[in-house]
């Protein structure tokens, strides 16, 4: 999973000034929440989240802006480890049920039945309510893919849950 | 339940939906690792139990209630040594005496995790001092010292990773040359053979797969201490299935160490081979992928822990590690299993965030020298991501304190001091 991090590297930023205990201490539990909801997996998205700290700290001295690079990372991380396990997540049977509110529960499990791209792109516009903009800025995807990738998801939503 | 007729969703409901499904759903994510499975009531209980599921049938009920009742045994054991030890924290480990061996491990240089170097302390973490003098941006890793007490080899991580020896006063570090050139791209966890005369390491072999990332190659090899005679350890024919590591020798001569299925989470096992690469065996089952595994084997010629392998175990469905030995001598899954121990915690039934990692054997294969990563599931004020280093006896009892600091500390090995081996 490191390997990709180096991918995810902003170039030619300045040195950050943040407690790293401080940074993870705030973030880590949002972070894993993200991880979780793209890779569906728990166990996984502890690792990606650590190894996007890893990766935060071994470019310490170029990244500025510290939490936009660990939710990068973590986004990133996830999409190309779920990518690099295509063939299983083809296979994934999504959650189970775990609030036993039809509602809820069945709109979850067509989140978790989305492609891992459209999955990260719902996660950040519905969880951490991120506007097209803000998740393009994050992700540092092109605006025009955000848009794309969000209508797909939710037309997709919209015929899974109807 | 019937299933009603389905209405149409408009965007206003699947918004409303959507939020309060993740409002809901995310913070229910903390606290269990998600089961594919519908049924929860089989999700934890029988984790311990069934090491090697895909490979042997279920555990009879007689079985069931015989390692239930164990592991209730072990938990409450685990819980009174915890008791016992809560306030006994800076203490003197027994066994030899502290100033007889060494303990080194890594410790990063700040909470930014901008470095890390070796440290090396007496066994119950006095006369700590720095081995290694990295600066920011490189990791002096995963360090095991020679037979002999004064050598320290390590693999230092720098964006690819090379492999260094010191000597146990700090003098002379110098990086081992290994030819490490195209396609060969970084050299990783070294061991002394116990001669003392070679080392072992994992040598990664590229290109790598620009969809996976994997390697062509990731397998151990051995080489003299000045990087000559370089030969290749692991069996043939595994590249790009398996990738082997983190390799230690037992006193008569076998190889115990980890090998990773190049599969969907790269989960992981113990295993022993002859130094020949023949008679392979898996000791432990596959585990979830980690990248501080280690197993290590009782360096004891008798005694109990004579071919005892210690290693961190992560079933698959958690997120935390114990601390587990099995014989070396084992011959089947379920001979393997049966003779499972864990030191730490039960890993079927552990709720907390508690993880123990990185377990090594005294030189006398008498105690333990592990790592203990708590993880709140809660993170308070104060909180600081922190690990610790502690020992204990071979059977988990008798937990000691070697170092606390606000910095994180991990891996750590035990040796012998020079002219005391």
């Amino acid at each position: 999973v490191e390997q990709f991090v180096a991918a995810d590297q902003p170039d030619g930023l300045p040195a950050p000034s943040v407690n790293f205990g401080v940074l993870y201490q705030a973030n880590r539990v949002q972070l894993t929440r993200l991880a979780t909801a793209i890779t569906l997996d728990r166990s996984l998205a502890e690792e990606i989240v650590h190894d996007a700290f890893v990766g935060l700290c071994r470019r310490s001295d170029t990244v500025t802006n510290a939490e936009g690079y660990l939710r990068r990372s973590v986004v990133n991380l996830s999409v190309k480890v779920l990518r690099r396990r295509r063939v299983a997540a083809k296979h994934l049977p999504g959650l189970a049920p775990v609030t036993n509110i039809p509602e809820i529960d069945e709109t979850w499990q067509a989140v978790a039945r989305l492609p891992v791209r459209q999955r990260a792109v719902i996660t950040l516009r519905y969880w951490e309510d991120l506007s097209e903009a803000d998740i393009a800025a994050a992700l540092a995807w092109p605006a025009g893919t955000v848009k794309s990738t969000l209508h797909r998801a939710l037309k997709r939503l919209k015929e899974d849950v109807s | 339940m019937t299933a009603g007729p389905r209405r149409i969703v408009d965007d206003g409901e699947l918004d409303r939906r959507l939020r309060l499904t993740f409002r809901t759903i995310m913070p229910m994510l903390d606290t269990e690792p998600p089961s594919n499975s519908t049924d929860q009531a089989d999700a934890t209980p029988l984790v311990m139990l069934d090491l090697f599921a895909r490979r042997r049938p279920k555990p009879s009920r007689f079985t069931v209630v015989a390692m239930a009742a164990a592991a209730v045994i072990v938990a409450g054991t685990v819980a009174l040594f915890a008791l016992n030890n809560r306030d006994n924290r800076v203490t003197t480990a027994s066994g030899p005496a502290p100033g007889d061996t060494r303990i080194v491990y890594t410790r990063f240089i700040d909470t930014r995790f901008s470095g890390a170097r070796l440290v090396i302390a007496d066994s119950d973490g006095h006369n700590a001092k720095e081995l290694t003098n990295t600066s920011s941006g490189s990791v002096d890793r995963v360090a095991r010292i020679s037979p002999d007490g004064k050598l320290i080899v390590f693999y230092r991580d720098h964006g690819t990773a090379t492999i260094h020896v010191v000597g146990s006063d700090g003098e002379d570090e110098h990086q081992v040359d290994l030819g490490c050139v195209d396609p060969c791209i970084e050299d990783k966890f070294p061991s002394f053979t116990p001669d003392g005369q070679h080392i072992v390491f994992q040598r990664i072999i590229g290109p790598r797969d620009p969809d996976t990332g994997d390697p062509v190659s990731a397998v151990l090899w051995e080489a003299d201490l000045d990087g000559s005679n370089i030969r290749r350890l692991s069996e043939p024919g595994i590249d790009g299935t398996y990738s082997d590591k983190d390799a230690s020798f037992a006193p008569d001569g076998y190889v115990v160490f980890i090998r990773t299925r190049e599969v969907d989470n790269h989960p992981r096992a113990v295993f022993r081979m002859n130094p020949d690469g023949t008679d392979v065996r898996q000791l432990s089952p596959w585990q979830a992928g980690s990248l501080n595994a280690t197993a290590r084997v009782s360096p004891a010629q008798s005694g109990p822990t004579r071919d005892l392998v210690v290693f961190d175990y992560q079933p698959l469905a958690k997120t935390v590690s114990v601390i587990a030995t099995v014989p070396a001598t084992c011959r089947s899954d379920a001979e393997c299993t049966a003779a499972t121990k864990f030191l730490t915690s039960d890993p079927s039934t552990a709720t907390t965030q508690t993880s123990f990692n990185n377990p090594a054997w005294s030189p006398d294969g008498r105690r333990i020298v592990f790592l203990v990563d708590d993880q709140p599931v809660t993170p308070t004020s104060d909180f600081d991501l922190k690990g610790a280093i502690w020992t204990m006896n071979w059977d988990g009892k008798d937990r000691k304190v070697v170092a606390d600091t606000p910095v994180m500390e991990q891996e750590p090995t035990w040796g012998p001091a020079p002219g005391r081996s």
